[in-house]
């Protein structure tokens, strides 16, 4: 009895000494906090680079709303949540402008990027690199090419309103249920206000959106009327699915996509949609906004040298194409675009340089964009499930802009 | 005093010190610089030092609609959902103590939905709901009951509902399993005398079963109060992505994910970790009105 006690206790003590075991023995170990797009996907390029520099590379992929907080709650008591972080589309406010990330220009000095790599001013605020580009996004639209003809239409729409006939005639033909596929979110409203011409916001950073009668108006208004006419799927509005997902499972005819897009959507494994699908220009003035998707480091971490040969390695030629091949992320780099353009790999080019030439960039780097962007998601949500009207939508978004900006400017 | 029992005392110190201090550490300690915080204007995403603002923030949350509105919706999914919860529970505890083949098997089964995490309740759900290809519609298009795929979660109000509906499925195995441990408690001697002096199965469950499992509904209610009160998992991964992105969806927005805004969204942490005490006292008051009224008074 006494020896089982014994050992019971020795068993205990065993436990809580392993508790309070010291971590971080491994020196060359990294971790990096990714959303799903970002992990590499070709795994055998990733072992030959952790075989070649003795690094090894723990990947956390987290869904991207989930990996902010991350950064954030661990940056408050000063730690590193991960030592290499994917920067997404709200990065710019919710980590580079909050102070969250690491100035990567000493690091660069001593091992300077290429200079064929596309983006990097985008991530460069008062002289400080905090990012290196991964991959260009211009957020762009692409159609089922074949629907649209069996409806009668031999090209694209020119104007919204185009678009939106091209949508009834194409639902009332039963050729497709629900014509549109794009989110009840801010996306869809910056997207065909900037198509429609609206500047957004001026050189003072007014939202001059909310101006009576402009374009960003009649783009709110013509993007629940989509919802309410159900020329985009209601299961959309229920959050189950988004735009992408129900595109590439065979509802919608015109899709948000982006640089790249059509790369998935033709790919028959993947898409429903191939071989069918093409970009077209955005209609009418048809600007857009682009981002380019970089990694850095966050400001906590203590792996700095690992850190930077892993990034050096992810934005590397082999990698870019795997990561073009797999999910149709344009490469950062020219060298690597021009590449894969010359070997036929780069479906639309025209398409892409087209809408490349009518860029119209939002205010991504202020620091209330983070809260901003997803109090206009709320917004447009609540306007598509309650039935609002539009315009007190838009006065609603520019109240919450004003308030932001009067707090934090 | 002994050698035993001067070794008994060392293996305790050694053992409770550190886990009193690591209580004290990890849950007191961060609670008191909460509560602190709470008086302060400590905003991540100004880089300036925190200031004492006094009861700013509690101010503002409690003369905001928001936080009224986001009140009343948490307290609609506690209300709607324990009645639900508890009926079921005390159903499959009355079935489960019946002798039957198999219910071993059934017990497990029971235990399944509460030994997933929520979040994968959330999914699944969101799956089976899914107005496209979800499995409810096809069961109910298979049995003729509908004739065309309805997209369930698509109204505001009936997303609140299954938001009710899947807490419920999440969490109803573990007050069935605390009602069933006071069904076993009750003297069969009582139920006994009680059919001999010829009392119904309603009478015997009216007047004995009931009262004497009044101790274990009252602790069933309190932990489930408290679990539908800070519902956030199946919320978040049921109605609240998708369709809105970044944003959290505003039809099921409750407290829980009202403050996650605030704290990790808008970065607000002093305004985050005032409503954080909010809701700390809202639960305790009813946890003790709960402890108090019902489990005391059965007791005695």
């Amino acid at each position: 009895m006494l020896e089982m006690k014994m050992h019971f206790r020795k068993m205990v003590l065993g436990i809580f000494m392993v508790m309070f075991l010291p971590l971080g023995a491994f020196a060359e170990k990294i971790t990096f906090l990714t959303p799903s797009w970002g992990v590499p996907p070709n795994k055998e390029l990733l072992e030959a680079f952790q075989k070649e520099s003795g690094i090894t590379v723990e990947i956390q992929s987290v869904q991207n709303k989930d990996l902010f907080s991350r950064i954030q709650v661990a940056a408050a008591t000063e730690q590193a949540a991960a030592d290499v972080i994917f920067l997404t589309q709200e990065a710019p406010s919710n980590l580079v402008a909050v102070g969250m990330m690491r100035s990567l220009n000493d690091l660069a000095s001593k091992d300077p990027l290429e200079s064929d790599l596309l983006g990097q001013e985008f991530w460069n605020i008062d002289g400080e690199q905090y990012g290196v580009p991964v991959y260009a996004q211009l957020v762009m639209m692409d159609y089922n090419k074949k629907r649209l003809a069996d409806a009668g239409f031999n090209s694209p729409p020119g104007t919204w309103d185009e678009l939106r006939k091209a949508s009834y005639q194409i639902k009332s033909k039963g050729i497709d249920k629900h014509p549109i596929a794009m989110k009840a979110s801010d996306w869809s409203w910056y997207l065909m206000a900037l198509s429609m011409g609206d500047p957004m916001f001026d050189g003072d950073l007014e939202p001059v959106f909310a101006n009576p009668g402009s374009k960003a108006r009649e783009a709110m208004k013509m993007l629940l009327e989509f919802f309410r006419e159900e020329l985009i799927s209601p299961e959309i509005v229920a959050g189950t699915v988004n735009q992408h997902s129900i595109f590439w499972s065979g509802v919608g005819t015109f899709h948000q996509g982006w640089q790249g897009s059509i790369r998935v959507g033709n790919n028959a494994d993947k898409s429903k949609q191939a071989p069918n699908v093409a970009y077209m220009v955005l209609p009418e003035v048809g600007s857009t906004w682009s981002f380019p998707a970089a990694i850095g480091i966050a400001r906590y971490s203590k792996n700095l040298d690992a850190s930077w040969k892993f990034i050096r390695w992810y934005t590397g030629i082999e990698n870019q194409k795997a990561i073009y091949n797999a999910f149709g992320l344009y490469p950062s780099r020219a060298s690597v675009a021009d590449d894969l353009n010359r070997q036929g790999a780069v479906d639309g080019y025209p398409e892409i340089l087209a809408q490349a030439a009518k860029v119209n960039e939002l205010p991504r780097y202020t620091l209330w964009w983070g809260p901003f962007t997803a109090k206009v998601s709320e917004e447009v949500l609540t306007a598509v499930q309650t039935n609002a009207d539009a315009d007190a939508t838009i006065d609603k978004i520019a109240d919450h802009w004003n308030e932001l900006k009067s707090e934090y400017e | 005093m002994g050698r035993n029992s001067r070794s008994d005392l060392l293996f305790i110190g050694l053992i409770i010190v550190p886990l009193v201090l690591l209580v004290g550490i990890l849950i007191y300690l961060p609670a008191v610089d909460s509560f602190y915080t709470s008086f302060t204007n400590e905003n991540l995403r100004i880089r300036i030092p925190p200031k004492i603002i006094g009861f700013k923030n509690y101010i503002k949350l409690l003369s905001g609609s928001e936080f009224w509105n986001v009140t009343l919706r948490t307290i609609a999914v506690v209300v709607l959902t324990l009645p639900l919860e508890l009926m079921i529970s005390l159903g499959i505890a009355l079935l489960l103590t019946e002798v039957f083949p198999g219910r071993a098997l059934v017990r497990t089964l029971v235990l399944l939905p509460w030994m997933l995490p929520p979040i994968v309740n959330g999914f699944l759900w969101g799956w089976v709901l899914n107005g496209e290809y979800g499995a409810l519609n096809g069961l109910l298009y298979q049995f003729g009951w509908i004739d065309e795929y309805i997209t369930w979660l698509k109204n505001p109000d009936t997303q609140i509902l299954w938001v009710v509906v899947v807490q419920t499925w999440t969490r109803f195995a573990f007050p069935t399993i605390i009602i069933l441990a006071g069904l076993q408690s009750i003297p069969t001697d009582l139920l006994d005398s009680a059919k001999v002096d010829g009392a119904s199965v309603f009478q015997r469950f009216r007047h004995i079963t009931l009262p004497l499992l009044i101790p274990s509904f009252t602790v069933a209610l309190t932990i489930e109060f408290i679990a539908s009160f800070q519902i956030f998992d199946v919320i978040w991964t049921l109605t609240s992505g998708g369709s809105s992105g970044g944003a959290i969806n505003p039809f099921t927005k409750t407290l829980m994910l009202y403050n996650y805004e605030i704290v990790f969204r808008d970065l607000r942490i002093g305004q985050g970790a005032a409503l954080s005490f909010l809701i700390l006292i809202i639960s305790l008051g009813v946890a003790i009105v709960f402890v108090k009224r019902l489990y005391n008074q059965s007791i005695q």
